[in-house]
């Protein structure tokens, strides 16, 4: 069982803190506020045992004390490329289309490392759009990346 | 490994505050054991401040998973590299991991706390000795030779030693691995012994200094590319800014002096940009051909590779360690040009740094001292004479080529400031330049060199007497006829004066003829230095020739015409008739001025 904390010290715009041990940087942690709904954040800082969070859906409504509880691991996704297709999600990766939930047991860790340079390949592959304006003047390339103002 | 007992006492993104009980040392390496992890992930990391009993490391990874008490294993030495044969034809990250080894061990996505040494144990090397056993030599001392592409690699005492040592042993000539024992050296001052292999290490923020004395910049480092070359020389030694906003042609222009200029050996830092652009010049460069040995351009050149989505920390070590390696193969007596790509990058990791510090921020939040840090890197160019005890003196060279990427532009902005304050030439690529289809798109009045009259003897002794004369002149020609164009901008041609047009008219002829040059051209991109003397001379008879035109139409065919034969003769081989055939016309309607053909 892991440990419920009750007493939040300091919230200061999305960023709340509170007094935990054996926290890692970068791990999850909800909130259950007052009202029963539930709320998401990750550890963005730690001084000795202060531990700063940011929630994802802003700290308004939050009381200092809410009950905090740490995940012990890191943002991860379930991920299954046959479940994933044609679903909807949340920004932390919860469905929101009222479909059935994912278990997966590959779970992926958001932060993920970056990959080598030296086995990359030159864009080269181009992509159909089918809008002249796109194809003909400013073609898209696969793995580009790209702008719009 | 030391007995300080040391663990971490918080976490702030890539920077982590640990809590040691005996001594750390500025700026030594430390790392971070991540208990969260079942094999014990070590991260890389360097003290960047000490607080007491406290001290901030900035770590060369993502910091996830720390926790407060892991373990903190301090090295008790500063970041250091290892040199030796072997680093040519190489891609490494900023801390010199070998990137394409680490594909093969680790996969091809960087895994975090994974590295490999710099240098390969298991290739051989052919040695052969040069000190003989007994001789007193010092550091930077040559024992023997390695045969390195086409570079005869020195092994040398190590740089870290301080007084004279005595050869004891050395090994025959023969095939070893880097990190055989060749040689023993017996320290002079307290007798201690001191293996010598062909790898040393060396701190990277440190410059070395195991050199007689430092030269004055004197000698061009011809890069082939005619304007630079010519309007703003860069000295060998010396160093040079180069703004490369977006689609101004600065990875071709870097290509081409990579290509053509007589270094021997070429270092590129890619540091901090895009890896999509990244990844160009890491398959551009093995396919491009060495015009001087006919192999592949990598076999001379080290690409130092930290892209924007690899870690911060680790892009603020990344032009020290290119820097490093520059400054090891100078040693050599060689002449080595780091292209630092860009150093804006390099200069937005130290802000982050500074920002997690929580310094007093200077201007756009960039660290006080980034004026100092700037010039203590490109400090590190620079042209000395090496005092080899055996094999007596010689010159080696590093040449910085640093680029900045000021958003939108903006010239004021603090790195441009700070870097255009040290460099000794500023190269302005502009991207109206560029769309203009005036390549190498360096606006000729934007951008300045300083060596042109430091080096003004040795370039008037490489070209012909009175060539910097003659460049100045021209330049002002130039800018003149380009004033000029800005008003007939506004007042339209018929208001000009015939003498103005005219003027006009031979500046742009300057520009099409001898600024712009086709770095796809076999000829025109490889210029001779014979060649580009006589076609300024030619340039030159028809800018001073007073041509007696009786309209501007008649102007402007004429001074086209010219335009057109000095833009075939650029492309012609010097050796065919064709080249000469061009030449003899050009000089035939010189001293035909009436006809028109």
């Amino acid at each position: 069982m892991r440990k419920i904390y009750h007493k939040i010290d300091q919230i200061k715009g999305p960023v709340v803190q509170l007094k935990a041990k054996g926290i890692q940087f970068g791990e999850l942690a909800y909130i259950q506020l007052g009202d029963g709904t539930r709320t998401y954040g990750q550890v963005i800082k730690i001084d000795n045992d202060n531990v700063a969070l940011q929630v994802f859906a802003g700290s308004k409504g939050i009381s200092t004390d809410d009950r905090v509880q740490f995940l012990g691991n890191q943002v991860r996704l379930s991920f299954d490329e046959k479940l994933l297709k044609g679903r909807i999600f949340n920004g932390i990766g919860e469905e929101i289309d009222g479909k059935v939930g994912i278990n997966s047991s590959v779970q992926v860790e958001v932060n993920g490392p970056s990959f080598n340079p030296a086995k990359r390949v030159i864009p080269s592959k181009m992509i159909h759009t089918g809008i002249p304006m796109i194809d003909m003047f400013n073609t898209l390339v696969e793995s580009q990346k790209n702008t719009y103002i | 490994m030391s007995t300080n007992a040391a663990s971490v006492v918080g976490v702030y993104g890539n920077m982590i505050c640990a809590k040691f009980t005996t001594s750390v040392k500025m700026n030594e390496v430390a790392y971070i054991e991540i208990s969260a992890e079942k094999e014990k992930t070590q991260l890389k990391a360097e003290v960047i401040r000490v607080r007491g009993s406290e001290c901030d490391l900035q770590v060369f990874e993502d910091s996830r998973k720390a926790k407060v008490g892991d373990r903190v294993i301090f090295s008790r030495e500063l970041l250091s590299i290892e040199l030796g044969p072997g680093l040519l034809n190489n891609v490494y990250d900023g801390l010199a991991n070998p990137l394409e080894e680490l594909a093969l061990r680790a996969g091809f996505f960087l895994k975090r706390g994974f590295y490999l040494k710099t240098i390969n144990r298991a290739n051989k090397w052919k040695f052969n000795p040069l000190a003989k056993v007994g001789d007193i030599l010092k550091a930077g001392d040559c024992v023997g030779f390695v045969n390195e592409g086409s570079v005869k690699h020195r092994i040398m005492i190590p740089f870290t030693i301080l007084c004279k040592v005595k050869l004891l042993n050395i090994s025959s000539s023969g095939d070893y691995s880097a990190d055989y024992p060749l040689a023993e050296v017996e320290d002079m001052n307290n007798g201690a012994k001191i293996t010598v292999s062909m790898i040393q290490k060396w701190p990277v923020k440190k410059a070395i200094k195991s050199y007689k004395e430092k030269l004055l910049p004197n000698t061009p480092l011809t890069t082939k590319v005619r304007i630079v070359d010519a309007l703003f020389p860069i000295a060998e030694g010396g160093s040079a800014c180069i703004p490369g906003p977006f689609g101004s042609g600065k990875t071709v222009f870097q290509q081409s002096v990579s290509k053509f200029c007589d270094a021997e050996v070429v270092i590129v830092a890619a540091c901090g940009e895009r890896a999509g652009e990244v990844v160009e010049t890491l398959k551009e460069f093995p396919t491009i051909k060495d015009p001087k040995t006919g192999k592949s351009l990598m076999e001379r050149t080290i690409i130092i590779c930290n892209t924007s989505s690899m870690p911060v920390a680790a892009r603020e070590a990344s032009v020290y360690t290119a820097v490093t390696m520059a400054e090891y193969y100078r040693q050599m007596g060689i002449r080595v040009l780091l292209l630092a790509d860009s150093t804006s990058r390099w200069a937005q990791a130290l802000r982050e740094m500074s920002g997690r510090l929580e310094e007093i921020p200077g201007e756009e939040a960039f660290p006080a001292y980034l004026g100092s840090l700037v010039s203590a890197f490109y400090e590190r160019a620079g042209l000395v004479l090496l005092n080899d005890t055996n094999l007596g003196e010689s010159r080696g060279s590093v040449t910085i080529m640093g680029t900045v990427s000021p958003a939108g532009g903006n010239f004021e902005e603090p790195v441009t400031q700070s870097t255009l304050a040290v460099v000794g030439c500023f190269l302005g690529l502009t991207y109206s330049r560029s769309y203009a289809k005036r390549f190498p798109a360096i606006a000729p009045l934007d951008s300045w060199s300083k060596y042109l009259d430091i080096m003004s003897d040795s370039l008037n002794n490489l070209y012909y007497e009175n060539w910097v004369s003659d460049i100045k002149e021209l330049l002002t020609i130039y800018a003149h006829g380009q004033k000029i164009g800005d008003q007939m901008k506004v007042v339209g041609e018929e208001d000009l004066t015939l003498e103005d047009f005219v003027s006009f008219l031979k500046s742009e002829f300057f520009d099409s003829a001898f600024l712009q040059q086709n770095a796809f051209d076999a000829c025109d991109s490889n210029p001779s230095i014979g060649r580009t003397a006589i076609l300024l001379k030619e340039i030159k008879k028809v800018i001073f020739s007073n041509f007696k035109f009786k309209d501007k139409s008649e102007a402007r065919d004429r001074i086209f015409k010219f335009t057109s034969l000095f833009k075939e003769l650029n492309i012609v081989d010097e050796k065919t008739t064709e080249y000469s055939e061009i030449l003899e016309e050009i000089r035939n309607l010189l001293l035909n001025k009436a006809v028109i053909k």
